[in-house]
């Protein structure tokens, strides 16, 4: 008959397998609960924090944009001038050049062309540098 | 030994742990399910812990036709109060007098507003006053107990009273429903939807996120762009105040009209009120006169008489008319003409602005054509422009007619107009016979810029031929000539059309010899129709009040800025560069021999092209001035 090995031998009340097995398992879920709580309530302080911010830049978007429409106003405009003795006036219709868009398209157009007849009659081989 | 000890030990100490869970799980137990206590104190603590509230929706924004803001909502401060907590503090005295010199009223007033135990809330300087952030920061670093501020939705108009008329209010009640103008009109795509959140607070009265139980976002107004003008606008405003002022006019109201779209640039009335502060203003102020007041046009109207009359073929420019020196009796009855004169073909009946003449030409028409033609021309109806409290005028159905009215019809009397219809009538005439539906709102579009509504030009009618247009247009353009009644609105640079009217007031018993509205209706410039602007003044004083002298320059003065700024081609450049016919070039569709032709038989004369190419009319003989 062996001898017992009294090293081998554990000391103390063994928790079976099962129970710590539950209780990691329940551990963990406990943990991760309470990650999940705490990161779904930063989260909810950070998008209140967004909400809040987004609601203040439209208050003062649109207060910025009520004193600039009120600066910008013709009303405010000439008081300005007014108050800065500027006075402003229309120009002359002699002092007008008006662009007329189809007209100009067509002038360069006639232009493009003639430098092409122009270029087609020439003798001269093109030289690109 | 030491086995059962280890043993002993450990169930001990779970005993203990499990007995403290146990007395933990208990109290969340009776905490959360409420046990205990009456049901009052679980109502009170549930209602202490909810947070249910209405979210704060912005109206949409109002544009000007070029993206300008004209109206917008901006958060301000409300102050407010809790009574109990000011009069268990006694401090009623102390912030009545702080509050009292902050909002600007009695602090009497408010002492007694605050002098109501039983309150747990009121307004402090009333319903939907409201105060700048500055002012609340003031407020609030008083600290005041029972007293605080909370944030409000305003309708704010950046550009005070300019385009009150059109833009309207907005009422103080908790569904801010627009209540005049555009702010009334279109209300159901400008107000949003509020939204509304329903949630639990935490111990400090802070929302506590993850416990929202139902959140509706608001969803903010479309957005309306308005085919006005601001700049058009202000210049019609302030040429408006002027004449006010300088003719000690009651009121005045003008229009500007696109001739070819019917879109409105511009539609002001002075006096002018400020919607940001519209329950201080009279409602009289409020009306937009330019649709909402009706007024006999006078001599304006013979242009329709006398378009109808030609389009009937009933009578020709050149035929000369008898105006009887001044005094016409038609069924025993006077018509009396302003200047007496003799002998005035149908051009001079226009240009000199003769009501014999006009009368005699709608006896030849007959009255029934005269009145198919006024209901054709929309007078007597709505134009169906989409702003409210538009009137439909006055025409009486053919049957009510005396056998005076085809005289005092023909000269603007015995039917009420609103000036936007006068306007039309001009704007057909302008517009080669096609009347045009004249319209306020170019588009609507949701915040997402998704468009909901857009609006087109549409042609509503044609009235007369393209032919009678022309010729009359022709006949327009001379009463801006030398020797015209509309002389004074000519514009430099570009051929003006319009007529005057000066029409008596009715007054109960009769017209009053006093009282008159002065009016000026025009378009320009001529060869090419442009603009059709609209000019009222109501009781002008002064020792010469007709329509020509007060409403003429007023009209100028409003034509010669908005062509310059809207880029309209002067008569000249537009002419030299062939992009509009030369109306010296043709008469009524004829050449213009034959307008020489006439010229020779009846004294008159028709625009003839210069040499520098401005386009200029002879004056009329000189036997009929």
């Amino acid at each position: 008959m062996a001898n017992k090995n009294r090293r081998k031998q554990i000391q103390g009340y063994v928790i079976p397998v099962p129970v710590v097995s539950v209780l990691v398992v329940a551990m963990l879920l406990l943990l991760a609960y309470v990650w999940l709580d705490v990161r779904s309530k930063a989260l909810g302080a950070r998008i209140k924090s967004l909400e809040q911010q987004q609601s203040e830049l439209q208050k003062k978007y649109d207060l910025e944009l009520w004193k600039w429409e009120g600066i910008k106003s013709p009303k405010n405009i000439e008081k300005m001038l007014a108050q800065n003795n500027c006075s402003m006036i229309w120009p002359d219709e002699g002092n007008i050049v008006r662009l007329n868009e189809p007209t100009a398209a067509a002038s360069i157009m006639t232009d493009y062309k003639s430098q092409i007849a122009q270029l087609s009659h020439t003798t001269k081989p093109l030289v690109h540098d | 030994m030491i086995e059962f000890k280890s043993k002993y030990r450990f169930l001990l100490v779970m005993l203990v742990v499990l007995m403290a869970l146990n007395g933990l799980i208990a109290r969340l137990v009776y905490l959360h399910l409420r046990l205990g206590g009456g049901a009052d104190r679980n109502v009170r603590i549930i209602e202490s812990r909810r947070l249910e509230t209405d979210l704060m929706v912005a109206r949409g924004k109002i544009f000007d036709c070029r993206g300008n803001t004209l109206a917008l909502d901006i958060v301000k401060k409300e102050v407010c109060a809790d009574p109990v907590l000011i009069l268990s503090n006694n401090c009623l005295d102390k912030v009545a007098g702080s509050v009292g010199g902050m909002l600007n009223v009695n602090p009497a007033s408010i002492g007694e507003r605050l002098n109501q135990p039983g309150r747990r809330f009121v307004y402090l300087g009333g319903y939907g006053r409201s105060i700048e952030e500055e002012q609340a920061a003031k407020l609030e670093s008083l600290k005041l107990p029972g007293l605080f501020t909370r944030d409000m939705m305003v309708r704010s108009y950046p550009r005070g009273n300019s385009m009150c008329h059109v833009l309207g209010y907005v009422n103080f009640d908790f569904e801010r429903a627009g209540s005049a103008g555009i702010e009334q009109k279109w209300n159901k795509y400008l107000h949003g939807v509020h939204g509304l959140l329903i949630s639990e607070l935490d111990g400090r009265r802070h929302e506590i996120y993850d416990r929202r139980l139902f959140e509706l976002k608001p969803r903010t107004g479309a957005d309306v762009t308005l085919t006005l003008d601001h700049y058009v606008q202000y210049v019609v405003e302030r040429a408006l105040e002027n004449a006010v002022h300088e003719n000690q006019a009651t009121a005045a109201w003008a229009i500007v009209e696109r001739v070819k779209t019917g879109e409105i640039l511009a539609m002001a009335n002075y006096p002018a009120y400020d919607p940001n502060n519209f329950r201080s203003v009279s409602p009289e102020w409020m009306r937009n006169r330019c649709i909402g007041v009706v007024y006999e046009p006078g001599s304006t109207f013979k242009m329709a008489v006398v378009a109808a009359a030609l389009n009937e073929k009933a009578i020709t420019s050149s035929q000369v008319f008898d105006c009887e020196n001044g005094t016409w009796f038609y069924n025993k009855r006077p018509l009396r003409d302003f200047h007496p004169y003799g002998l005035l073909s149908v051009a001079d009946v226009i240009k000199k602005s003769s009501n014999i003449g006009a009368a005699k030409i709608a006896v030849i028409l007959g009255e029934k054509r005269l009145y198919q033609y006024l209901r054709e021309f929309g007078i007597g109806k709505p134009t169906g422009i989409d702003l409210p409290g538009e009137e439909a005028g006055l025409l009486h159905a053919l049957p009510q007619w005396t056998s005076l009215s085809v005289t005092r019809i023909a000269i603007g009397h015995e039917v009420a107009v609103t000036a936007l219809q006068m306007l039309q009538v001009l704007c057909a005439i302008a517009n080669d016979g096609v009347l045009m539906r004249p319209y306020v709102v170019r588009r609507i579009t949701d915040p997402d810029g998704q468009v909901l509504f857009e609006q087109q030009s549409k042609a509503i009618g044609r009235p007369i031929r393209t032919e009678t247009a022309v010729e009359m247009k022709r006949l327009l353009a001379r009463v801006t000539e030398e020797g015209g009644t509309g002389f004074k609105a000519r514009v430099e640079g570009y051929t003006v059309g319009g007529k005057t009217g000066t029409a008596q007031k009715a007054i109960p018993g009769g017209y009053s010899d006093t009282l008159n509205m002065a009016s000026f209706t025009g378009f320009i410039p001529v060869e090419d129709p442009q603009l059709a602007i609209i000019v009222v003044l109501d009781e002008p004083k002064g020792s010469v009040h007709t329509g020509g002298v007060v409403a003429g320059p007023v009209f100028r003065e409003i034509a010669e800025q908005a062509v310059r700024y809207l880029d309209v081609l002067p008569s000249t450049t537009a002419v030299a560069e062939g992009k509009v016919k030369d109306a010296s070039s043709e008469v009524g569709g004829q050449k213009q021999e034959n307008g020489t032709r006439y010229v020779k038989n009846v004294g008159a004369s028709f625009p003839r092209k210069r040499e520098s190419g401005v386009i200029d009319a002879l004056n009329v003989a000189s036997s009929t001035e």
